[in-house]
This record gives C-alpha cells, structure tokens and sequence, in this order.
C-alpha cells in the first residue's frame, strides 16, 4: 500500500493533519492535498479571535510550515476545487474547477463544513459569515468602521464574534432564535456566568426570536424580527451553524447520515474512500458522531492516516471544544449530554466547572477558566468515580484522585 | 502558493541560527529548581528551563503552535505540555510530539557551575531583555 497515491479533497485542519500523519507513518506513494481556498491550510480558530481583534494587520497561522510540504513531498494544490469525482471501482478520477485532472488510488474527503446562510437575507457585503481567511479579512475591515453589529446565533462562533466586536467598542446586539443564550453550552451556570460578562460589556441579547427579513439601505441595514421589532445596524454576523460537505460522497453514492458515514478506520462504504474532519460521521459504539472541533478534525486527520497506510485504530481521544470569549476561555470535553446527574465545582479563582455523570461514569465537563481540570478531564472521560459524587464539588481536590482512568 | 512570505520567514530564521553568536546566561540556582519542575527566565523571546529527575534542559518558552508560554502548562516527564491546546514537546531535543505542534522547539545547551544552572542563548535575546 505504501507506493499508492493518495488524493486529499479539502486543504484544512483535517486535511493537512491527514497529509502531515501519512508521512509521519511512513506512507512513500504520492500525497497530494487539494483545496479551494487560496490560502495555504491555516488555523481557523484565531479568525474569530486575535484576527479580529488585533491592532497589528494579521497574518494566517499555518497548519505546517511552508517548508514541510517541501520536505516531506506533499503536493499542495490551491485555489482550486474538486468538482466531480469518479471510480471505476479500483481507481478514483477526480476534475478540478481549474481545469486539472488527477487520477488516486485512495480519495479522502477532508470537506469540512461551510458557513450556514439565511434565505431571508439578501446579498449584501455587509451581511458576513465567518469560516475562512478571506471571511475574516472583510469582517475585520467593516468592524473597524461599524458602530453597530448584529450577530445572529450564540453558538460558539457567533459568541467569540460578538466578544471580539464588542471588544473593539463596537455596540453588539444578540439575536438567538432559541430561549436561552449560547444554547449548545451544556451547563446552566456556565451560561449564566458568561452572559454575566457579555451583560458587563455592553452586549445584549434578544432570545427566542428570529429574523424575517432586512432592508440594505445606503447608510444601515434594517432588520425586522419574528416579535414585530426592527434593528438598525451597520452589519451582521451570521453564526448558526455549519453545513458538512457531502457533495463528492453523494456523487460517488458512500453513504451519509448528515456527514458522510465512517467506521472506526474511517472508511466510507466506497472501498478506497475515506472521510474525516467535520465532514464525517464517525459510527463509534451504537452512536453516530460528528464534531465540529478543530482537536477532533486533527485527530480524525491522524486517524485517517493510520487507516490508509494499514494500521491498526487506536481509540479517538475524548471530544474536545474549546473557546475564547473575553477574558473567558470556555472548554467542553466529552459528551455532557449523556449524563443523568451533574456536579458543580465552583473555584475560589472564579472557576466553574460541571460535571456530568451517567450512573458512575464521568462522561462530560463544561468548564469556564478551570485549566488543570479540564486537562485531566481529557484523560478521565469514560472513568468510573472511586468516592461518591459530593466529592466532585470539592474545589481543592485533582480529579485525578477522584475518577479512574478509563 | 500564497505562502511565499512565511516561506521568507522561515529561512531567514535558520540563517541567523548558523551564523549568530550564543552566550552562556545564569538561569536559576540549582536548589531552586527541583525534580519535575520547570521555569521561564526573562529573555526576549523567554527561554524555558527544566528538570527531569536531576537532568537538566532548556528549549524555547513559546510554543509553536500559538504562542502560549509553555511553564504555564505542566511537565510530565520529559515531556512538556502546552496548557492552550496541549501539543506536547519532548524537552530533551525540542521534538513535537503531539498535535496541535507540528514544528520543534530550538534547544539550548545547559551546564552547572558554582550551583547554578546556566544556558547557552542567542546574545540578541539576552541584550533585548
Ligand atoms: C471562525 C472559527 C473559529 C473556530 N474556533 C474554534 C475553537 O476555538 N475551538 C475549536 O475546537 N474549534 C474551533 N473551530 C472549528 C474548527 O476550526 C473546525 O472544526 C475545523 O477547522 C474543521 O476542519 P476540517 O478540515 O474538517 O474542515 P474545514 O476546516 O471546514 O476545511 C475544509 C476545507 O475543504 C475545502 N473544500 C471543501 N470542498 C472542497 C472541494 N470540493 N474541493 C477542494 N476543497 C474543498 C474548504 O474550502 C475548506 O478549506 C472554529 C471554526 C471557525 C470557522
Ligand atoms: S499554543 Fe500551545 S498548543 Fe496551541
């Protein structure tokens, strides 16, 4: 297998990972990463952190250094994307919007997701999304001249836009279509806290209402809400969600379940092609898993990798998010919905960490400016309690001591 | 590629690091430095020092990946990890060893004189300081 050809369709934090981990195994066929942005794979966290923030013109942070696709032979093609892809059941024909064609032996869709848009909204360059460098780089630019944001959705993303904007001196207003800001936040004490700060800063939210149409005019936008009311504003950050690139699977007919649909060696049902990142769908136990983390887009990248060159699967590391909002940094590490009982930690530094249990087994934290125990959390997920539950609340105690490794 | 000017930056780095002088710098007395533990001292880019079961080693304090100081995270062996995104660095020859990282950390000589612990460094990061 180590002299196949190997086609990576998407050029980000899976991607590169996927490029970077075949050669690290030792994988000596061809290995070429393609992508259809025209900026080398970079690190899409900052975007909606420090590139938005800082004072200094930003630069993109790369995945791997411009040298390593260099020492490493990995071909990086840019700028262009994979319009169809074909397999006459032994080789993969792929055609790219620039015209190339390429033939592999091995295909892995590293798609990710792209930004979710509102049918309600029209075109207008005031209304952004924010997923890639080019994103970033217009939302930058028109928050340095706004005096108002509207960011619709408070899931990660839209929080770290509004912080980021708010933090500029930017006046932000939340629009949340469900009850309760930053809804996809697992604990209801972290919520509070965090809204505690955006309320400090001026934010404000409106939940549990929807936008239903806007009006571009030459000096504002004016948005009509699901109440009746109207917001004046001079942009709008859209924030509610992402949609996996399924396209490439479904032309080839692998199967799909919202992303496209992998076992643990990350393998679609078409034989010789593999899925991870964002994209993918991973069948883990009876469950069906997909994140939207760069941690797990990497390891996923890793494991991919591990798949192609013959290996066998090691477990995929428990899930991790984690954000940057303010002065906060946010972490959830595993799955806490999964849980039937939840423990609170309360620190005397401010720290607030939940624990979510099912029966004995630790299976989820949310845990806002807790470091040490969200490190040892990642460790800890799937461990079975050694003491009862209180013991969790104990603000002094490592988790170390209080939950086996899994 | 649109990624000639990082290229740039990459080689230019490697340049200096052949042809620019070192200068041995006191760290930290010995004592104050134990088993597992590890500390920054005050250079310009700051400079990490550790010590793993009575040996010592020193490698850059900024992480590769972001930035982030890495005595702010936690030493595990010879392994220290990063508290932001916990990449792993191999302190004995600045290897990265776990992802996030990708690009290794520089290494610094160490030696021990008089009980204290001294480290070889770029002069231009000790003048800045
Ligand atoms: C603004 C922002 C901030 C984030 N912050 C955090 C954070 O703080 N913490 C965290 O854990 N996660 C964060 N994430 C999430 C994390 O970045 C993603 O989970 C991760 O990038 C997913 O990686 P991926 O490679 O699977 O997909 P993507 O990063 O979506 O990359 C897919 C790539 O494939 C390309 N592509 C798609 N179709 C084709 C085609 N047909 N041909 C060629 N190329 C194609 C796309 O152009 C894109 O470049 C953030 C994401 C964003 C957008
Ligand atoms: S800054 Fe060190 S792992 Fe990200």
């Amino acid at each position: 297998m180590s002299g196949a050809s190997v086609a990576i369709v998407g050029a980000s934090t899976a991607g590169a990972a996927a490029a970077y981990a075949l050669r690290a195994e030792g994988h000596e066929g061809p290995v070429v990463l393609i992508g259809a942005e025209q900026t080398a794979p970079y690190e899409r966290p900052p975007l909606s952190k420090d590139v938005l923030t800082s004072a200094d013109d930003p630069q993109p942070l790369w995945l791997l250094t411009p040298d390593t696709y260099v020492s490493t032979n990995i071909e990086l093609r840019l700028g262009a994307a994979v319009t169809s892809l074909e397999t006459d059941g032994s080789r993969f024909r792929l055609a790219l919007a620039d015209g190339a064609r390429l033939s592999a032996d091995t295909v892995v869709l590293a798609t990710g997701g792209r930004a979710r848009r509102l049918d309600v909204l029209p075109a207008d360059p005031r209304i952004h999304v924010l997923r890639t460098w080019a994103d970033a780089q217009a939302l930058r630019t028109q928050l340095r001249a706004a005096d108002r944001a509207l960011v619709l959705g408070s899931g990660l993303i839209g929080a770290e836009c509004a912080a980021s904007a708010s933090s500029q001196g930017v006046e932000v207003e939340v629009i949340e279509a469900q009850h309760v800001p930053f809804p996809s936040l697992p604990s209801h004490e972290v919520r509070g806290a965090l809204l505690r700060t955006f309320a400090q800063h001026g934010v404000t939210f409106r939940t549990g209402v929807t936008v239903t149409g806007c009006q571009a005019g030459s000096d504002g936008l004016i948005v009509s809400l699901s109440d009746g009311n109207v917001i004046e504003t001079d942009l709008i950050v859209i924030g509610i969600g992402v949609e996996p690139m399924t396209g490439l699977a479904d032309q080839l007919g692998a199967e799909t379940q919202r992303g496209v649909l992998v076992d643990d060696r990350m393998r679609t049902s078409v034989p010789g092609l593999f899925a991870a990142g964002d994209v993918a769908t991973r069948r883990i136990g009876d469950r069906l898993v997909r994140h939207e983390h760069f941690a797990s887009a990497q390891a996923q990248g890793a494991a991919v990798a591990r798949s192609v060159v013959g290996l066998d699967p090691v477990a995929p590391p428990a899930a991790w998010a984690w954000s940057d909002q303010f002065t906060h940094r946010l972490d959830v590490v595993g799955d806490p919905q999964g849980g039937t009982e939840r423990r609170l930690r309360r620190g005397d530094d401010g720290s607030l960490v939940e624990f979510s249990l099912a029966g004995s087994r630790l299976v989820g934290v949310t845990a806002l400016d807790a470091h040490r125990t969200v490190r040892d959390a990642r460790r800890l997920i799937g461990g079975v309690l050694r003491a009862p539950a209180e013991g969790l609340e104990g603000n002094d105690v490592p988790l170390k001591q209080l939950v086996s490794t899994p | 590629m649109s990624s000639g000017q990082a290229e740039q930056t990459v080689t230019v780095r490697q340049d200096d690091e052949q042809h620019e002088s070192l200068t041995w710098v006191v760290a930290c007395a010995v004592a104050d430095l134990p088993d597992g533990e590890m500390t920054a001292i005050n250079t310009e880019p700051p400079v990490a020092v550790y010590n793993v079961d009575g040996e010592f080693f020193s490698t850059a304090d900024t992480c590769t990946h972001m930035k982030s100081s890495l005595t702010e995270g936690y030493l595990d062996g010879d392994q220290v990890e990063c508290a932001l995104h916990m990449a792993t660095f191999c302190v004995r020859d600045g290897r990265a060893t776990a992802l996030p990282a990708t690009v290794p950390l520089r290494t610094f000589e160490v030696k021990i004189e008089d009980n204290t612990l001294k480290v070889r460094l770029p002069a231009s990061w000790v003048e800045l300081a």
